[in-house]
C-alpha cells in the first residue's frame, strides 16, 4: 500500500471515528497510531504514542494552558463580571438597547482576564440576561447578544484558542495576544453597530432603562480599573520578556484570585469550583493536542499537508479564493466537531499551504480564531448557543434569531483582517520587534 | 456495579483533588519563583522542572474524573439522530475502542519509562530522574481505562434492560 492510501484510509477511519461517537482526542491518537503501524511499522508506533503522549504531558510550555483557564476560571467563580457589567449599565443603560451594548462593554473588559467562550457565555448569562428581562428587552436581542459577546474571548487575549494555536505551531504567544486585541475591539465594536441598528429599525427590541448619576458611574469605575491593570500587567510582562507565558498566566491567576479574597467575592467553595473546572477544560484541551501531536506526525511521515499545500498552491488559484476555501472547510468541519476540535486537527494540515502562500503565521491564527468566533455561534454545532439556552431555558431557535445580525458583522470584520493584514499586525510588529 | 461505581468514582475523585492541589502548587510556585527572581534575584532552583512535573500530574490525574463527568468532545450530531439501541451499540464499540486506545498508551509510557530509568536520565535542574512522570501517566491510563469500563458496564445495563 502507497502513503497516500495510508493516509487516505487513516483519515476515513478517523472521521469513522468521530461519528460513531469517540472522543476526538482518543479518536486522533487511536488513528495516528494505526496509520503510523501500517505507515513504518508496530513497533515505532508503540514508541511514538508514548513519546508523544509523555512530551506533550511533561511540557513546561504546556502548562500554559491549565493557568490561563484557572485566572479566567477565578474570574467567573469571583463575580468579577457582575461589577463590570453594573459599571457598563450604569454608563450605557439609559439609552435604547444600552444594556445590550453595556453587556458587550462589559464582557470586551472581562474578556482581558478570562479566555473561555463558553465560560464568558455562562456567566453573562445568568448576570446579563436576567437584567435585560427586568426592562422588558426581546430575548432574541437578549440572548443573541450574550451568546455572542462570549465569541470575544476566542480572540482578545488570554485567549485559549490563540494559545493553543501558539502551541501548535510554534508561534509567539506574546505575538498573538496582541495580534488580537485590535481585531478583538473592532468585532466588539461591530457588536455595538450592530445593536444600535437593530434597535433603531425595531425600538420595542430593547427599551431604555433608567439614567444613572455621574456620581454612581464613577463610583462603578474602580472595578473596570482593577481588571485592565492585571491586563496590562500580564499582557504587558509577556510582551516585555518579564514573563514567560506559563508566568504570565499563573502571576494573573494570583492577581485576579487576590483580588476576588479582597473584595469578598471569592469564596472557598468557588475556588475549590475553579479548580476543578480548570481542570476539565484543560484535560480536554491536553488529550486533544495529544492526540493531534501523534496525528501530526503520521502526517508528517505521510507528507500529507505538503501534498495539500503543493496541490492547492499549484492549483493557479488567487491567494485569497485559497484562503477562502480554508475558511469554509474550518466553518464546515466545525460543524460537525466542535471547532476547537478541529482547529486543532485542521491547522497543521493547512499552516505550510499558508506559508507557501506568504501569510504571517501571526496573522492566520488571528485569522483562524475569528473563523472559529463565527463557527462557535454557527449551527448545528453551536456551543455557546446551546450554553445560553442551558441556562435560560430560551428555545435554541430563537437564540438563533438573535445571532444572524450580529454573523453578518462578523463576516465583514473577517473579509476587513483578510484584506488588510496590517490591522492584526501592526500592534505586534510596533512593539514586539 | 454499585461496587464498582463507588470505587471508580473514589478512585478518580481522589485522582482529581490531588489535581487540583497540584494546579494550585503550580500556580504559587510560579508566582514565587517570578517574585524572588525580580526581588532579590534568586529564582528557585529547579522551578521549571518542578512546574512540568506538577503539570503532568494535574492533566493525568484528571482524565478518569474528566471521562467520568463526560467533559471530553464528541461528535454527537450523528448519533443522536439514531434510535436508543444503535446508540448503545456505538456506545460500545467506542467504549472498547478507547480502553484499546488507553491500554496502547498506558502499557507503552510503562514501557518507555524502564527505558529512562535504565538510561538514568534526570531533569536537566532538579536532578530527579524523569521516569516518575512516565509510570505516573501510565498508571493513570490504566485507571482511565476502568473510568471506561464503567461506561461500558453502563451501556451494557441499558441494553439489557
Amino acid at each position: 500500500m502507497t502513503l497516500e492510501i495510508i493516509a487516505a484510509l487513516t483519515v476515513l477511519l478517523l472521521f469513522l471515528f468521530f461519528l460513531m461517537g469517540l472522543e476526538i482526542g482518543f479518536a486522533m491518537a487511536l488513528a495516528g497510531f494505526l496509520g503510523f503501524a501500517a505507515a513504518v511499522n508496530l513497533q515505532a508506533a508503540f514508541r511514538l504514542v508514548a513519546n508523544d503522549v509523555y512530551s506533550v504531558f511533561v511540557s513546561y510550555g504546556f502548562t500554559v494552558i491549565p493557568l490561563f483557564v484557572l485566572m479566567g476560571q477565578f474570574g467567573a467563580s469571583s463575580k468579577m463580571a457582575t461589577s463590570l457589567y453594573d459599571s457598563a449599565y450604569k454608563f450605557m443603560g439609559h439609552v435604547p438597547g444600552g444594556l445590550a451594548v453595556g453587556t458587550v462593554a462589559a464582557a470586551t473588559a472581562f474578556k482581558a482576564i478570562c479566555g473561555s467562550s463558553s465560560a464568558t457565555a455562562a456567566t453573562f448569562a445568568s448576570v446579563a440576561i436576567p437584567e435585560m428581562d427586568r426592562y422588558g428587552y426581546d430575548k432574541r436581542l437578549s440572548c443573541g447578544t450574550v451568546a455572542t459577546v462570549g465569541t470575544l474571548g476566542i480572540l482578545i487575549p488570554p485567549s485559549v484558542v490563540l494559545i493553543l494555536y501558539g502551541l501548535l505551531t510554534d508561534t509567539s504567544i506574546g505575538k498573538l495576544f496582541l495580534a488580537g486585541i485590535i481585531p478583538g475591539l473592532i468585532i466588539a465594536f461591530s457588536f455595538v453597530v450592530t445593536i444600535v441598528g437593530w434597535c433603531k429599525l425595531n425600538p420595542t427590541l430593547g427599551p431604555a432603562g433608567p439614567k444613572s448619576s455621574w456620581k454612581d458611574r464613577i463610583r462603578s469605575l474602580p472595578d473596570v480599573g482593577w481588571v485592565l491593570a492585571i491586563f496590562i500587567f500580564v499582557i504587558g510582562g509577556l510582551m516585555k520578556g518579564v514573563f514567560t507565558p506559563t508566568e504570565a498566566g499563573s502571576v494573573g491567576a494570583f492577581a485576579v484570585l487576590v483580588l476576588g479574597m479582597a473584595k469578598r467575592e471569592m469564596t472557598w467553595k468557588g475556588l475549590v469550583r475553579a479548580l476543578g473546572d480548570s481542570l476539565g477544560i484543560a484535560c480536554m484541551a491536553f488529550t486533544m493536542l495529544a492526540g493531534a501531536t501523534i496525528l501530526g506526525h503520521f502526517f508528517a511521515v505521510t507528507r500529507l499537508p505538503y501534498v495539500v499545500a503543493d496541490f492547492l498552491g499549484n492549483a493557479q488559484l488567487n491567494r485569497i479564493i485559497v484562503m477562502i476555501i480554508i475558511f469554509v472547510v474550518y466553518l464546515i468541519g466545525g460543524s460537525f466537531i466542535e471547532d476547537l476540535a478541529f482547529l486543532i486537527l485542521a491547522t497543521p494540515i493547512f499552516l505550510p499551504l499558508v506559508l507557501k502562500l506568504g501569510y504571517d503565521p501571526v496573522w492566520f491564527g488571528v485569522i483562524i480564531s475569528v473563523v472559529t468566533m463565527i463557527g462557535v455561534i454557527l449551527p448545528p454545532m453551536a456551543m455557546n448557543v446551546f450554553i445560553v439556552s442551558g441556562v435560560t431555558k430560551v428555545p435554541i431557535g430563537t437564540i438563533y434569531k438573535g445571532i444572524y445580525p450580529y454573523i453578518v458583522g462578523m463576516y465583514i470584520c473577517l473579509f476587513l483582517f483578510l484584506f488588510f493584514p496590517q490591522i492584526s499586525l501592526w500592534l505586534p510588529n510596533l512593539l514586539m520587534r | 456495579m454499585s461496587y464498582y461505581k463507588k470505587f471508580i468514582f473514589g478512585i478518580s475523585s481522589g485522582l482529581y483533588w490531588m489535581a487540583r492541589f497540584a494546579l494550585f502548587a503550580m500556580m504559587m510556585l510560579t508566582c514565587c519563583d517570578v517574585f524572588l527572581r525580580y526581588a532579590f534575584n534568586r529564582p528557585i532552583v529547579g522551578g521549571y522542572d518542578l512546574v512540568a512535573l506538577l503539570g503532568s500530574v494535574v492533566i493525568s490525574f484528571s482524565i478518569p474524573k474528566t471521562t467520568l463527568n463526560r467533559g471530553h468532545v464528541i461528535m454527537e450530531s450523528f448519533t443522536e439522530k439514531l434510535s436508543a439501541k444503535a446508540r448503545n451499540r456505538f456506545a460500545l464499540i467506542t467504549r472498547f475502542l478507547g480502553i484499546l486506545a488507553f491500554v496502547i498508551i498506558g502499557w507503552n509510557l510503562l514501557i518507555y519509562g524502564n527505558i529512562l530509568r535504565r538510561s538514568g536520565e534526570v531533569f536537566p535542574t532538579l536532578r530527579l530522574p524523569i521516569f516518575y512522570p512516565a509510570y505516573a501517566i501510565g498508571l493513570c491510563c490504566f485507571i482511565e481505562c476502568l473510568a471506561l469500563f464503567y461506561g461500558l458496564l453502563l451501556t451494557l445495563k441499558e441494553e439489557t434492560t
